[in-house]
């Protein structure tokens, strides 16, 4: 699978539900789209843009003929200041994933990083390892994916996703964050006070409820829900 | 074993000197990092060193242990910690005369299940 996020903030005087529906539209009249998702990110998630964007294909070769087809009136969208004003977003295949059991719902946590400062390509692979285990340690995530990113654009050359689904937002803001595998272990790669910093510190962090999972492709029904 | 949500958190650096540098590393690190580090809720524990001797060809091994109390308390650390640079200008400033160095996070063996029940 070929998968694509985008965290919008919305222009201040757009009517934030119009563009929404438009935006789900260039997905729903495509074939190329397997599954999309547009959901409103919660209140806690601050700075973390008003909608997060999810969308699903077969192949990168279909997200690009998606791009050639109704991806062009997203385009023109995304990149009209009056309507958007600010956009980030990645595409990538899908990385190392786990998964506990299912949800039907629940809420959805991403985190783009951009790893700039990195000794080796081995400390990348570690940090990437690390990352998948927080799923296996952490009780809250119920569902969890590590991916390299292959485009992204907006505040940073983005170049890892971290995605997670929870039952609800205590599973992200207790469990997760109080974790110790997250704040003694995981936090060195963030920590410019730790020798193995290498993430910038500048991320994009959002989160949304989900009413169907777009972590697992067996699960759910095909085509765009809003 | 500390209550649920108040259970001691450590901060372990552990800085390998320059050869004849280590009072001095430490006299530095006293001045500069230590007052900034008490602003964000860091308690100064322990400063140990290795040998115990200041050696002058060879390095000491100084172990400088900080704690909080509670996982809340470590990030509120933190993020007062990452939104402020000066915190990097000490280590930066401080690199000539450090070997190598590592921060570690530590806390009870007895505190384990209690701070992974989350």
């Amino acid at each position: 699978m070929f998968r694509v996020a985008k965290v919008l903030t919305v222009a201040e005087g757009a009517d934030p539900v119009a563009l929404a529906d438009r935006l789900s539209d260039t997905a729903d009249k495509s074939r190329h789209v397997l599954k999309s998702a547009l959901d409103s990110t919660l209140p806690e998630a601050a700075a973390g843009g008003d909608y997060i964007w999810r969308m699903q294909f077969a192949s990168e070769r279909d997200y690009h003929a998606w791009q050639d087809d109704a991806g062009r009136e997203a385009a023109s969208i995304l990149n009209d200041p009056a309507l958007l004003r600010h956009v980030d977003a990645v595409s990538y295949d899908e990385g190392r994933s786990g998964s506990k059991r299912h949800l039907d719902r629940g809420v959805y946590r991403l985190l783009l990083i951009s790893v700039g400062n990195a000794p080796d390509l081995a400390s990348i692979a570690r940090f990437e390892f690390e990352t998948y285990e927080m799923g296996l340690y952490i009780p809250g995530i119920v569902r969890w994916r590590i991916s390299q990113v292959k485009e992204a654009s907006g505040a940073r050359p983005w170049t890892h996703i971290w995605e997670q689904e929870y039952q609800d937002l205590d599973g992200l803001l207790k469990s997760y964050m109080l974790h110790p595998h997250h704040w003694a272990w995981i936090n060195r790669w963030y920590d410019p006070e730790c020798v193995e910093h290498m993430i910038d510190s500048h991320q994009c962090h959002s989160f949304c409820n989900f009413q169907f999972s777009l972590m697992e492709p067996e699960n759910g029904p095909s085509g765009s829900r809003r | 074993m500390s209550e649920a949500g108040r259970e001691t958190i450590y901060y372990l650096d552990h800085l390998v000197a320059q050869p004849g540098c280590a009072q001095a590393l430490l006299q530095f690190y006293m001045s500069d990092y230590a007052p900034q580090a008490r602003t964000r809720g860091m308690t100064l524990v322990h400063r140990w060193v290795t040998p115990p001797v200041w050696l002058k060809e060879q390095s000491n091994e100084l172990f400088i242990i900080w704690s909080v109390e509670g996982a809340q308390a470590w990030w509120v650390a933190t993020r007062l910690r990452r939104a402020d640079p000066t915190f990097l200008g000490f280590w930066q400033e401080a690199k000539p005369m450090i070997v190598s160095r590592r921060r570690l996070f530590l806390s009870a063996v007895d505190d384990v299940d209690s701070l992974c029940d989350v």
